[in-house]
């Protein structure tokens, strides 16, 4: 289903319509940040390099024939572009002709911006534990439902088999999972 | 629609749950929608920190800036796949229309030569044999002859197959 919505969406941008290419943007962005904040671990400087993906791939819409899926072409210049990003991170010193006593510091420096920020490693073990806590109070058929999706990656007919329920049952969980997780979120996020 | 069913087409959104036609009104409707956008937001943070364990937070205005920054570029008018698949079937078609031409050609050839007629080419033999029986063929043309039968028609010139057989076909067997 999500990837004839990606069929679509491709379509239309390389018809000309703008706004399908937001829609995929919102659609994919949590995923690319992620994937990309594996290789780089500066927040800001990994959400431009996202951008910068989303760019890329904007321009090369033209030449997408649909012969992998749009994610894992998507995931591919993603990927590209984090390595070109690292590897002109890396030439930047000779091209500002630093010292040879520098050049030391510089990359610590570089090596040092790669670690993840205080901040985003509070924020990240913050929400970790509030969705745990969230976790912990469900009740037992919605805490399932959820784990078997997101932690095991099950689809909702997979659910159901093993849940033994009708697929119905499995998305009502699923949401009401969601909800309640949600709404502890939304406290600490404002 | 309520706010309740709306909130549970996201979930199946988020999914990939949804219909096609569903997501894409969704989808839509996200973009003008904030309190709708801010949900999606924290269903896709809720779902990649469940699978990944830690999350870069991604802020309200990323899809602003991407747009932003692809708004002086023209707008993507790409050949339609539609048409390159047009293309494509068009020439599996006429490759699929040759084809049956040449099998038809081949067949028709292979026909007018086939066993069906063997007993008036037997009924020939026969009268070519009568006729001029103390006749020899000239061995350096009857070599000639069977060594083209075999590929004779296919290059083109069937009419030498009936005579290449005819000479080389051994009555007595």
């Amino acid at each position: 289903m999500g990837e004839q919505l990606d069929e679509e969406l491709v379509r239309r941008v390389q018809r000309g319509d703008k706004t399908a290419f937001d829609i995929l943007v919102r659609k994919y962005q949590y995923k690319i940040a992620q994937l990309i904040n594996r290789y780089i671990k500066d927040p800001h400087e990994a959400l431009d390099v996202a951008q910068e993906s989303f760019i890329k791939a904007y321009r090369a819409l033209p030449s997408f024939r649909g012969e992998s899926a749009f994610y894992t072409w998507l995931y591919r210049i993603a990927i590209n572009t984090a390595k070109n990003h690292i590897a002109m991170r890396a030439r930047r010193p000779s091209e500002d002709e630093i010292e040879i006593e520098e050049a030391e510091q510089f990359e610590s420096a570089v090596r040092l911006k790669d670690q993840e920020t205080p901040e985003g490693v509070v924020l990240s073990e913050e929400l970790a534990r509030v969705i745990q806590f969230a976790l912990d109070e469900l009740p037992e058929e919605l805490r399932t439902a959820i784990s078997l999706r997101e932690f095991d990656g099950l689809s909702y007919d997979e659910i159901a088999q093993v849940m033994n329920c009708p697929v119905g049952t499995v998305r009502s969980r699923i949401f009401r999972a969601r909800e309640a997780i949600d709404k502890k979120l939304k406290v600490l996020l404002g | 629609m309520s706010d309740d069913d709306l909130k549970q087409k996201l979930s199946l959104l988020l999914d990939g749950e949804l219909s096609k036609s569903d997501s894409l009104a969704l989808m839509s409707r996200i973009e003008h929608d904030g309190e709708l956008c801010r949900q999606w937001h924290r269903y896709c943070l809720v779902s990649e920190l469940m699978r990944s364990g830690k999350i870069l937070p991604v802020d309200d205005r990323f899809v602003d800036r991407v747009r932003d920054a692809l708004a002086s570029e023209p707008a993507i008018l790409a050949p339609r796949p539609e048409k390159h698949q047009y293309r494509e079937r068009t020439i599996t078609a006429a490759l699929a229309a040759s084809l049956a031409v040449v099998a038809v050609l081949v067949g028709k050839s292979i026909n007018e030569y086939s066993p069906v007629r063997g007993p008036e080419l037997l009924a020939q033999t026969e009268l070519t044999d009568t006729n001029d029986a103390h006749s020899t063929v000239d061995p350096q043309f009857q070599d000639y002859l069977v060594t083209h039968s075999e590929t004779a028609y296919l290059a083109g010139a069937p009419g030498m197959l009936p005579y290449a057989r005819l000479v080389t076909y051994d009555f007595s067997r």
